[in-house]
């Protein structure tokens, strides 16, 4: 008797839901992942020996920062002083400043002017709309 | 006349995995790992700072509180890591600072490492404040 032998079909694996699993990776990486997004305060340093530019007393609105209050002075009001940060910008967003880019905000710190307390005062008045800033220590 | 039967027609799937990873790869090659300063640094928490685009190269400046001079995230002090920032400049002008400084430090400190910045033309600078989180499942303790 002769045996014949049936061919077999090769068995496969159905990669169709191998995208689904892909897939399913893929939104949840894009779900959970956490990015850091780090801000900063752009500043342009002047040039090496560049020439003071300079500007009229009463477009000059200038802010002492010390440890413990901020004191604004201009012409138009006199002096202001304010011990708290919150009531210091509530002030200067306030005031009524015409023809605010032609204004120069000076920020003048002191011998014990904490970094992050003359950031504070340089964010305010970037805040506020001053396109000119400079920032010097006091003589 | 015999009808003939025909299989219903189907759409093959199986290059949809090749699409799926093809796009997991693209996302993890384009994707910018962060490449942060990892140094205990106090910075300071102001609102108005922009975003800083992490896809440009940029120069480490850092300082702690003890007043600890970092370049890239390296220990140096302030002479080498000037050196090394107008070394860069040389080959790259376009290049900016990031200075990641300690809120406690005395702003006569800083000043005067914009006079050794201008020194050397580093103009371009930035003041680094603090880093925002976003993205992920929030208020889920994820």
């Amino acid at each position: 008797m002769v045996k014949l032998k049936k061919k077999k079909d090769l068995e496969e694996i159905s990669a169709a839901s191998m995208s689904d699993i892909a897939f399913l990776l893929l939104v949840f990486f894009m779900v959970t992942a956490v990015f850091f997004v780090k801000e900063g305060l752009n500043i342009s340093l002047p040039k090496k020996n560049s020439e003071p530019v300079p500007f009229l007393r009463k477009n000059v609105y200038e802010i002492l920062v010390t440890q413990d209050k901020y004191k604004m002075r201009n012409t138009s009001f006199g002096t202001k002083e304010f011990t708290d940060l919150k009531e210091f910008r509530n002030e200067l967003n306030k005031l009524e400043i015409p023809q605010l880019s032609e204004k120069l905000a000076l920020i003048v710190t002191t011998g014990d002017t904490k970094y992050g307390k003359m950031l504070d005062a340089l964010s305010a008045v970037q805040l506020r709309g001053f396109e000119k800033i400079s920032v010097r220590k006091m003589k | 006349m015999l009808k003939r039967k025909r299989n219903p027609p189907t759409v093959p799937v199986s290059s949809m995995a090749d699409i799926a990873f093809l796009l997991l790869v693209f996302f993890m090659v384009t994707s910018v790992l962060d490449t942060d300063p990892d140094i205990p640094i106090e910075l300071p928490d102001v609102p108005g700072g922009e975003q800083l685009n992490k896809k440009v190269a940029n120069l480490y400046l850092s300082a702690d509180k003890e007043r600890t001079i970092y370049y890239n995230s390296i220990p140096k002090t302030m002479n080498e890591a000037m050196n090394e920032i107008k070394a860069k400049l040389m080959t790259t002008p376009d290049l900016k600072v990031l200075v990641h400084a300690d809120q406690n430090l005395r702003y006569e400190e800083i000043d005067a490492t914009f006079e050794l910045l201008k020194e050397v033309g580093a103009l371009k600078v930035s003041l680094v404040t603090k880093t925002t989180q976003g993205g992920g499942l929030k208020g889920n303790g994820l």
